[in-house]
C-alpha cells in the first residue's frame, strides 16, 4: 500500500509485457532519458525509482520490471502483489503480445480488483508501417477494462513521460480517496506469499 | 513418552469402573497402566518397544541402501525411486513429530550454534547498558547483546531522554510478550510483530517530542527497532517448531539437489560460463546468497541478498554489455539459487516475509530482489520439462540421473561428463600451455635481442675500427715539434695536442697539463701569440720533476 504522510507517497508500479516488446527501453527512457545508449549509468534496468512532485505532493515511484518469458508467466502474482499500478506493454507490430496483455489484465483484475491502476502502452510506434494491432481496437479494449491507452515509442521518446505522469496522477487520486482503509490492509494481503500450496495441517491427536 | 500418550488415548474409552486387567489375567488393572495390571503392561510396553527398535533398524537399513544407491548412481538418483523415497520421508516426518523437536532438528541447531559462535560481540558494556536484566534471560547471546547496544546507540538521536527510554521499554516489553506467546500460530505472531512496527511508527510520528526528527531519522529508528526485536527473537521466530518450515526446507533442498543438472543455457540466462570473470562473480553471488542464512535480522538477510543480486547484475553486464532487465535477471537468479542450494531457504523466505517491516518488502530495492527470490523458489519448485524446453522423457531421465544433458559448448573435450574440477584442470593445463608457449617465445626474443645487441656491438666496434683505420689517430705532432724545436719530449707534445683533437684515451693527462698551464700565473704576463709552445714546454718542464 502506498504510504502517505511525511515521507510522501510510495507507489509500486509493475511493468508487464512479453519478451521483446520494449519494457526495458521504456523504463530506461523514462528514468534516464536514454535509448540503447552505451552511457546508461545504471547497472540494471529491472528495478528503478523515480521521484516526482505533482501539485506539491511528493511521489516516489518504484518501477518493477518483470520477466516476460512465457515460462515465468505463472510467477506473475508474486510480482504484482500489492502494486498500485501496472503498465502493460505490447508491441504494435506483434498481435500476439497484445493478446498477452489481455491475459494479464484479466489476471490483475482478478487478483487485485479495481485497486490497481492500469495503463496499456502500444510501444514501437516508430514502426507504424508494420502495425499489426489496430489502434482503435486497442483503445476500445483499454476503455472497456478501465485502463488508459497510450501510444509510445521509447526510441523517439514519444508518449513515455505522459504515460507515467498520467498513471501517477490517477494513482494519487485513488490513494487519497481510499486513505482510511489503507492502514488495515497489509496484514491480510501478505498471506499470499506462501510459496507452495499448503498441505493440510494434520489434526492434533485428541488426547487431553 | 509419546507412545504412552498414544496408549492413554486408546485406553480412554475403557470404562473407569472396569477395574480388572484388560488382559483378563484376573489381577486389578490401573488407568495409568492403560487398564492393564502391572505385569501385563510391562509385557506390552516391552513388545511395542521391541517393535519400535525393529522398525528403526529397518528404516536405518533402508536409508543406508538409499544413500548407497544415490552415491553409486549420479546425485539425481532420488527421482527414480520416487515412491520409496516419499514413503521413507513421511516415516521420517512421523518420527520427527513424535520426538517433538529436540532430536531431529539437528540441521537447524547446527546452524544456530554456528551463527551464534562465529560472531562474538563486545561483552564490555554489559552491565551498564542493560537497564532491565530480566530474570527470564539472565545471559544474552553476544549477538543479542550487540544489537541491544546498537539499539540504545540508535536511540540517542531522540532528543527527549524520557521518550527514548519509553521506546526502549516498550520494545523490551514487546520482546517479553512475544517470548510468552511462542505457542501462538505463527501468523498471529507475525501479525503481532507487524502491529508493533505500526504502533512504533505512529508513535514516532505523533509524539510531541519526536517532532524534531526528520523522516530519515524516523526510518532509521524504525529500522533499529526492527533489527533489535528480530535479532532478540530470532531463536523463537526463525523456523519455529510449530510450523512445517523445516520439512519444507529439506524438501526444497532435495528438490534443488535433484535439479543440479540444469545448465544456464536451459534457463536462457546467456551467462558466459567459461569466462573467468563471470566465474568469479558467480562464486561471489553464491557466497552472498548462502550468507543470508547466517544473519539474524531480516534487514541483514536482505542486505546479503542485495549483495548477491548486485554480483548477478555485474555478471550480466559482463555477459551482455547492457543494463540487465528482469528478463535476464530472473533466470540468472534462478541459476545462482540452483547452484548455491542455500540451506534453510524456505525458512529464510518465510522468516523475512513474516517479520520484516512490510514497507521494506513492498517498495524498496531489497523488496524487489526478495520478490525475485520468491519467484525463483516458486519456479524451481514447479519446474517441469516444458519450462526448460525439454521433452518429458529427457527431463525424466535427467531427473532420475540416468543421463546427463550434453554440454552445449563445444570445447576441445566434447564429452559432457567432465566435472567442474576436471574442467578447471583442463583449463589450467591449457593456460599453462599458453604460458609455456609465451615463455618460449620470450626466451627466443631475448636470444634474438642478445644476438642483435652483440651484432650491434660488433658493428659499432667495427665501425670505430674502420674510422680509426681511415683516420688514424697517430697524428704526428710534427708541426708543433718543428715550431718549438724541442724534439726531446714528444710525449709531452702529444699530450698537449690531445684535448684539442680527437678524444684520446689519455685525455686526462693532457688536461692536467692544460690546467697546469692555466694555473701558472706567470704565463698571463707572457705575450700569447708567438710563443705558446715555449710556455707549454716550460710548464711541462716545471711540472716534470
Amino acid at each position: 500500500m502506498a504510504a502517505g504522510g511525511a515521507r510522501g507517497h510510495q507507489f509500486k508500479v509493475v511493468l508487464l509485457g512479453e519478451g521483446c516488446v520494449g519494457k526495458t527501453s521504456l523504463v530506461l527512457r523514462y528514468c534516464e532519458d536514454k535509448f540503447n545508449d552505451k552511457h546508461i549509468s545504471t547497472l540494471q534496468a529491472s528495478f528503478l525509482t523515480k521521484k516526482l512532485n505533482i501539485a506539491g505532493k511528493r511521489v516516489n515511484l518504484a518501477i518493477w520490471d518483470t520477466a516476460g518469458q512465457e515460462r515465468f508467466h505463472a510467477l506473475g502474482p508474486i510480482y504484482y502483489r500489492d502494486s498500485n499500478g501496472a503498465i502493460l506493454v505490447y508491441d504494435i507490430t506483434d498481435e500476439d503480445s497484445f493478446q498477452k496483455v489481455k491475459n494479464w489484465v484479466k489476471e490483475l483484475r482478478k487478483m487485485l480488483g479495481s485497486e490497481v491502476t492500469l495503463c496499456i502502452a502500444g510501444n514501437k510506434i516508430d514502426l507504424e508501417k508494420q502495425r499489426n494491432v489496430p489502434a482503435e481496437e486497442a483503445e476500445a479494449y483499454a476503455t472497456s477494462v478501465g485502463a488508459k491507452h497510450f501510444h509510445t515509442s521509447a526510441k523517439l521518446n514519444k508518449g513515455v513521460e505522459e504515460m507515467f505522469l498520467d498513471l501517477t496522477k490517477r494513482m494519487l487520486e485513488k490513494d487519497t480517496n481510499s486513505k482510511p482503509d489503507a492502514t488495515a490492509k497489509p496484514g491480510s494481503t501478505r498471506r499470499n506469499i506462501q510459496i507452495t500450496e499448503d498441505e493440510p495441517q494434520e489434526q492434533k491427536s485428541g488426547c487431553c | 513418552m509419546s507412545s504412552l500418550k498414544r496408549g492413554t488415548r486408546k485406553g480412554l474409552h475403557v470404562d473407569q469402573s472396569e477395574l480388572l486387567c484388560k488382559n483378563g489375567c484376573g489381577y486389578y488393572g490401573n488407568p495409568s497402566w492403560q487398564g492393564y495390571c502391572s505385569k501385563c503392561y510391562r509385557d506390552i510396553v516391552q513388545k511395542s518397544r521391541q517393535r519400535q527398535i525393529e522398525s528403526d533398524h529397518e528404516y536405518a537399513k533402508r536409508l543406508q541402501q538409499q544413500y548407497a544407491a544415490e552415491n553409486r548412481g549420479s546425485p539425481g538418483a532420488s527421482g527414480g525411486s520416487g515412491s520409496g523415497r516419499e514413503l521413507s520421508f513421511s516415516k521420517f516426518e512421523e518420527k520427527k513429530t513424535q520426538h517433538t523437536g529436540s532430536k531431529t532438528r539437528t540441521v537447524k541447531k547446527l546452524f544456530k550454534s554456528k551463527s551464534s559462535s562465529t560472531v562474538k560481540g563486545s561483552p564490555s558494556q554489559e552491565g551498564k547498558l542493560t537497564p532491565q536484566a530480566s530474570p527470564k534471560e539472565p545471559v544474552l547471546s553476544p549477538e543479542s547483546q550487540k544489537t541491544v547496544n546498537e539499539f540504545i546507540e540508535g536511540l540517542r538521536i531522540v532528543r527527549s531522554r524520557a521518550f527514548a527510554q519509553e521506546l526502549y521499554k516498550s520494545a523490551q516489553h514487546f520482546i517479553h510478550r512475544m517470548q510468552n506467546s511462542a505457542y501462538l500460530p505463527i501468523e498471529e505472531q507475525s501479525e503481532m510483530v507487524h502491529d508493533f512496527y505500526n504502533s512504533m511508527s505512529e508513535r514516532l510520528q505523533k509524539h510531541p517530542t519526536a517532532g524534531g526528527l526528520t523522516a530519515e531519522q524516523q526510518a532509521q529508528l524504525l529500522d533499529g527497532v526492527e533489527k533489535h526485536i528480530t535479532t532478540r527473537l530470532h531463536q523463537l521466530l526463525f523456523c519455529p517448531s510449530i510450523t512445517d518450515d523445516e520439512q519444507r526446507d529439506l524438501k526444497l533442498q532435495d528438490r534443488i539437489r535433484s535439479l543440479n543438472w540444469v545448465t544456464p543455457q536451459m534457463l536462457d540466462t546467456g551467462i558466459k560460463e567459461d569466462d573467468a570473470q563471470v566465474q568469479g562473480l558467480t562464486d561471489q553471488a553464491i557466497a552472498a546468497i548462502i550468507e543470508v542464512g547466517s544473519q539474524r535480522s531480516p534487514q541483514e538477510k536482505l542486505s546479503c541478498l542485495v549483495r548477491c543480486c548486485q554480483h548477478i547484475f555485474e555478471l550480466l553486464r559482463v555477459s551482455h554489455d547492457a543494463p540487465a532487465s528482469a528478463d535476464e535477471f530472473l533466470p540468472a537468479l534462478i541459476y545462482i539459487t540452483l547452484r548455491a542450494n542455500p540451506p534453510l531457504l524456505h525458512s529464510n523466505v518465510q522468516y523475512i516475509t513474516r517479520f520484516a517491516n512490510p514497507s521494506r518488502l513492498m517498495a524498496g530495492e531489497a523488496g524487489y530482489y526478495f520478490t525475485n527470490l520468491c519467484c525463483a523458489v516458486a519456479f524451481l519448485e514447479s519446474l517441469d520439462a516444458q519450462a526448460l524446453s525439454l521433452s518429458q522423457e529427457d527431463f525424466d531421465r535427467y531427473m532420475s540421473g540416468e543421463a546427463v544433458p550434453p554440454k552445449p559448448q563445444q570445447n576441445d573435450q566434447a564429452d559432457g561428463y567432465t566435472c567442474e574440477g576436471l574442467i578447471l584442470m583442463q583449463e589450467n593445463i591449457k593456460g599453462l600451455k599458453e604460458l609455456n608457449a609465451k615463455h618460449d617465445k620470450l626466451m627466443e626474443d631475448a636470444k634474438q635481442l642478445q644476438q642483435e645487441m652483440q651484432g650491434f656491438r660488433d658493428g659499432v666496434i667495427k665501425q670505430i675500427q674502420d674510422v680509426l683505420a681511415r683516420t688514424p689517430l697517430d697524428i704526428k705532432p710534427r708541426q708543433p715539434l718543428q715550431l718549438a724545436g724541442t724534439p726531446d719530449s714528444p710525449n709531452q707534445q702529444d699530450l698537449l695536442l690531445s684535448p684539442s683533437t680527437v678524444g684520446y684515451p689519455q685525455a686526462g693527462a693532457g688536461l692536467q697539463a692544460v690546467t697546469l698551464d692555466t694555473e701558472n700565473e706567470d704565463n698571463l704576463n707572457l705575450p700569447p701569440p708567438l710563443v705558446p709552445q715555449v710556455v707549454s714546454t716550460q710548464a711541462a718542464d716545471s711540472s716534470g720533476p
